[in-house]
């Protein structure tokens, strides 16, 4: 058990960097920084449901720590620790309760993290500006995070019926 | 996992959505209500790293070199560095060291713009503190 969970952090930590690599590329709203699609919380939303919170929590440091090492500065990993630390929080939070499905939980999960950045944004920047920013920072954060959950419904879907088969 | 969706388990998911749908839709009002509207050829703000700020007339024709949070003489792209050029009206982000160098990818800012920009009044650096807004004059 101890093995398999450290293959599958692995796994996971290796999927979130190749996928927020990925993400860096795709600009989704020309002339508005930072909106993402947020595809390396597929992994996080996977931690959360398969995995316990304190794996989901090291997944999301790891996460924080390799992306800022390899693609960032110092305030780029307090943008992206602010949004980590509340959005594992809210999905954490929410899974406690088990009629609780993927798609809410990956919403918050993407609401969260946004207003964890518009929280730093305003302590760097001031209010003012986030003013203007934060509209188009919270829509796309509701939107990529419905996107992902039905993402993750459906890969969730897929690997049950995987390990089900394997089973049989 | 359990999947099963009876009408016991999709209540407290369908409330969330709409409470998720709902806390952006009032946020995102609470902010367009709060914004300040630029108005008239005025004159640019520029915030440093650091938080000190200093206005340009927009009539001005000027470079302002910004290097880990503070005015710097001469670009070296090197450290966390931006240059603001201020021209005829417009201010844009000419260069900038940082990570997807965002702040230059988002264009002009004059009056003309000013309305139209995702951003409306504002260039913003993220990641190194830095921004730029349009306001109406210069006092
Ligand atoms: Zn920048």
């Amino acid at each position: 058990m101890k093995v398999r969970t450290l293959t599958k952090m692995a796994l996971l930590s290796a999927a979130a960097l190749i996928l927020g690599y990925i993400d860096s590329l795709i600009p989704l709203v020309p002339g508005v920084p930072g909106i993402k699609l947020g595809l390396s919380n597929l992994a996080l939303l996977y931690a959360v449901f398969f995995l316990s919170p304190f794996y989901t929590v090291l997944l999301m440091l790891i996460k924080v720590g390799m992306s800022s090492l390899l693609f960032g500065n110092a305030v780029g990993a307090l943008y992206s620790l602010a949004g980590g630390v509340l959005s594992v929080a809210i999905m954490l939070l929410l899974r406690r309760n088990r009629a609780i499905s993927v798609i809410p939980v990956s919403t918050f999960g993407g609401i969260f993290h946004i207003l964890g950045q518009i929280a730093v944004g305003a302590v760097l920047l001031g209010v003012r500006p986030m003013l203007a920013y934060a509209p188009w920072l919270l829509i796309s954060g509701l939107a990529t995070g419905i996107l992902l959950g039905v993402c993750a419904r459906g890969v969730f879907y897929g690997l049950e019926r995987y390990e089900r088969s394997k089973r049989a | 996992m359990e999947c099963e969706t009876t009408e016991n388990r999709r209540k407290p998911n369908l409330l969330l959505m709409g409470a998720a749908v709902l806390f952006v839709a009032l946020a995102v009002v609470f902010c367009l209500l709060l914004q300040s509207r630029a108005s008239g050829a005025g004159a640019f703000r520029i915030r440093f790293g650091d938080g000190q700020t200093i206005t340009v007339r927009a009539d001005e024709t000027r470079v302002i070199v910004i290097r880990d949070g503070k005015p710097a003489e001469e670009p070296t792209g090197e450290g966390e560095e931006n240059v603001i050029r201020i021209e005829n009206g417009t201010a844009w982000m000419e260069h900038a060291t940082c990570k997807n160098r965002e702040c230059v990818k988002q264009g002009r800012l004059n009056a003309d713009t000013v309305g139209t920009r995702p951003l409306g009044p504002w260039i913003i650096c993220a990641p190194h503190g830095v921004s730029i807004e349009y306001i109406g004059d210069g006092s």
